[in-house]
């Protein structure tokens, strides 16, 4: 039995998938009908409209499930006029920044902004050729063997 | 609830709250017998007061609820405990001992107080209450009483005490039992006092319900695992807390010695002179001259004296001693008709210049083993430096020279002298005066040549060299090094780009060999480094798109803004996700996000 009226906010989302705080801007809130059984990582809406409405549609929040969702590109459905099938994928990150992950604390690998360089990890690489340099010493005033001299050494 | 056997080590006593041994009774193990079938009979309880006569008064209460989920397997291990110690420190109204496991504190603690002291018959005996202080967990005060002494059965009395705690909840779950010996020495737990052959119900309907038991680190049956006992186990080098360790940035510094006192010309055994080139030829006349029938003091001292055999050594130093005046020359106590300065100093020091370090790159890759220093050095040769050592110093160099047979110690020293090595050696070039001395100084120049021999050419692959130090005065030739085989990597095989396969590929080689002696005066004056550091290939805006070594510990939100982030480990609490989904947030975090 479809679920019907589930509140869902539609959105363009231009973000990298590894953003946490992803760049959204909010194209349609409709009710949809939810299809098939109640999946909270990937569901299924029924909406009414063309595939063009929604062409440019790739994210959603649900905010009964609490959750965002990554959207595949819309799906018309077969012999139902006026009526396509979006399916989304949670995206955890998003969810879980929106719910309370920055207030965790957590060891960081690696960081863009904060690093230690000289930590050895294994990620960097470097070329056969080493960079060779040959420095001679600097002598100051007095300094150096200076001119040779003979020694006697005589007993009694 | 699930009651498990904690650590006896965390088992502590005060007396009226200073902290007292915790005898070794408590450490030992014994296997309780059917203690929870035991128990669960004795859990029908009923209070009731003892014969007087006996000194005793005591009932009893037991929380039945506490104690529903018991399996036997949580009384299996456990320890005896001879209570009788108690009464060592209950003596008056005042004292008590307090028992309690330290990992949650006294507020899970058994209070043992002195409750009375009987005197009968020119026997003292001693009782006391028992008090449990149970955090969290229903509890009561369970008065039991003891005595010390014997009573006039000729029975032993003792009672034996033990903490069960429960692991999930840190409930201390605290059970006594009363136990009656025999003169055997066996333990009769089910029995009430009196003799075995008491029931409870010949005794006044009164029972003994407390079950008590120490929990003991529990101790495998021996088994033929070789390794077993055999030290300290792994659960007992646990800790809380921070590491123990004791940080000593401090460092001594080494300076280079004083010159030694000991001048050896001062003993008169031997004079010391420093002549120029007319000088050394006029000793060569006077050696060589004719005899001259008119000079009798002259023909005569060279007729019974050999003047050459009294020259000890006619060397070359690479620098001018300090002199004095000119003097007489004396040829093993006959004057000469020459006269030279006299050297003033028996060791002379030859500073030889410095050399700045900085770091090239401003990351690792600018110690060791990634940045490789070789310094050269008159008279010695080659020897490996620790960039870690002098990286953001000056590395300096001197030569201590013994005017008298031309060794020297060069000491290698950074900034405020401190001396990261010593080498030895031999500067001067030896004059030969007769044949003899000829065929010995060829025979020492050929010797060091053999030796340099080996110091030339492909040492062994590695990234690292060992210091082999040779018999020729000292002199310190590099050459092998970890990982021979790595020369199989460099023969055609792929060699990864990471920076640790470039440095295990890579073959060393040696600069020089000996060079001391005669030969290293035709040698470089000068020391001077040479310096391998490794090219790092990064791309621009690396960070930006995979990060920088961090390996710290940061609350995300100070990281909002920060860009890309990966981690390592983090605990992922409060966040209402299913178990899947926060594995797959924990791999999506691992990878790195940008937050």
């Amino acid at each position: 039995m479809p679920i019907n009226n589930v509140e869902v906010d539609l959105y363009e989302m231009t973000s990298d998938r590894r953003v946490a705080a992803k760049s959204t801007t909010l194209i349609y809130q409709k009710d949809c009908t939810l299809k098939g059984d109640v999946d909270l990582r990937n569901p299924a809406f029924i909406l009414s409209g063309n595939v063009e409405t929604y062409a440019t549609i790739n994210y959603m929040y649900v905010p009964k499930f609490k959750r965002y969702y990554f959207v595949d590109p819309p799906r018309v459905l077969p012999g139902e006029n006026g009526l396509v099938e979006i399916t989304g994928h949670c995206d955890v990150l998003s969810t879980a920044w929106a719910s309370g992950l920055k207030s965790l604390d957590a060891i960081v690998d690696k960081q863009e902004t904060y690093y230690n360089l000289y930590l050895n990890d294994g990620s960097f690489q470097a070329c056969v050729n080493d960079i060779v340099q040959t420095k001679e010493f600097t002598l100051g005033t007095g300094e150096g063997f200076g001119s040779p001299g003979y020694v006697l050494v005589v007993a009694g | 609830m699930t009651y498990y056997v904690r650590d006896l080590k965390h088992i502590k006593l005060k007396h009226n709250g200073v902290d007292i041994d915790v005898p070794d009774v408590f450490k030992s193990f014994h296997m309780i017998n059917n203690a929870l079938s035991a128990f669960r009979t004795e859990l029908a309880t009923t209070t009731g007061t003892m014969d007087p006569s006996y000194g005793f008064n005591h009932y009893n209460r037991v929380e039945c609820n506490a104690f529903e989920n018991l399996r036997n397997e949580d009384f299996t291990r456990g320890a005896w405990f001879d209570g009788e110690f108690l009464f060592q420190y209950l003596k008056t109204g005042a004292d008590t001992v307090t028992l309690y496991n330290d990992q949650y504190g006294t507020d899970f603690a058994i209070n043992f107080r002195f409750y009375n002291h009987y005197d009968t018959g020119g026997n003292d005996y001693y009782a006391m209450t028992i008090e449990t202080v149970l955090g969290g967990v229903s509890h009561g005060s369970y008065v039991m009483t003891g005595y010390h002494g014997i009573d006039s059965g000729g029975w032993y009395r003792k009672f034996y005490f033990g903490v069960l705690t429960d692991k999930d909840t840190a409930t201390g779950i605290f059970y006594t039992i009363s136990v009656l010996e025999n003169s055997n020495g066996v333990a009769e737990y089910t029995v009430d006092y009196g003799s075995p052959s008491y029931t409870r119900a010949d005794w006044n309907n009164y029972k003994y319900q407390y079950y008590l038991m120490f929990a003991d680190d529990y101790s495998p049956p021996v088994s033929n695992d070789p390794y077993a006992n055999t030290g300290e186990a792994a659960e007992d080098q646990l800790q809380t807390g921070p590491a123990q360790g004791d940080p000593d940035d401090s460092s001594d510094v080494i300076n280079i010695p004083s010159k030694p006192s000991l001048n050896l010309s001062a003993c008169q055994m031997i004079n010391v002179y420093v002549p120029d080139l007319t000088g050394v030829q006029n000793v060569a006349s006077y050696l060589w001259t004719n005899f001259d029938i008119h000079d009798v003091n002259n023909t005569l001292s060279k007729v019974f004296t050999d003047p050459s055999q009294c020259i000890l050594s006619l060397h070359v130093l690479p620098f001018t001693p300090e002199s004095s005046s000119a003097i007489t020359v004396t040829f093993g106590g006959f004057a000469s008709s020459v006269s030279l300065p006299p050297a003033s100093e028996q060791y002379h020091d030859v500073d030889c210049g410095s050399l700045s370090f900085s770091e090239y790159w401003g990351n690792y890759l600018d110690y060791n083993p990634y940045t490789r220093i070789c310094l050269c050095l008159p008279f010695i040769g080659q020897v490996d430096v620790d960039p870690d050592e002098v990286m953001g110093k000056t590395l300096k160099v001197k030569y201590r020279v013994d005017v008298i047979t031309g060794s020297f110690v060069c000491f290698v020293y950074v900034d405020g002298d401190k001396v990261l090595g010593q080498y030895a050696g031999n500067m001067a070039q030896q004059v030969p005066i007769t044949s003899a001395d000829y065929s010995r100084l060829n025979a020492a120049i050929l010797g060091v040549a053999a030796t340099a021999a080996t110091g030339f050419g492909i040492a062994a692959a590695g990234g690292f060299s060992t210091p082999q130090t040779t018999s020729d005065g000292g002199l310190t030739i590099q050459g092998g090094g970890l990982n021979a085989g790595a020369l199989g990597h460099f023969a055609g095989s792929v060699i990864g780009s990471g920076v640790d396969n470039i440095l295990n590929a890579k073959v060393r080689v040696a600069h020089s060999g000996g060079v001391s002696g005669t030969p290293g005066i035709m040698g470089l004056m000068k020391p001077y480094c040479i310096i391998h550091r490794a090219r790092q290939s990064v791309p621009s805006d690396a960070n930006v798109f995979k990060g920088y070594p961090c390996n710290a510990k940061f609350n995300l939100s100070d990281l909002e803004g920060c860009g890309f982030t990966s981690v390592r480990s983090i605990k992922l609490d409060g966040l209402k996700l299913s178990d899947d989904e926060l594995g797959e947030l924990r791999q999506i975090l691992a990878a790195g996000v940008y937050l």
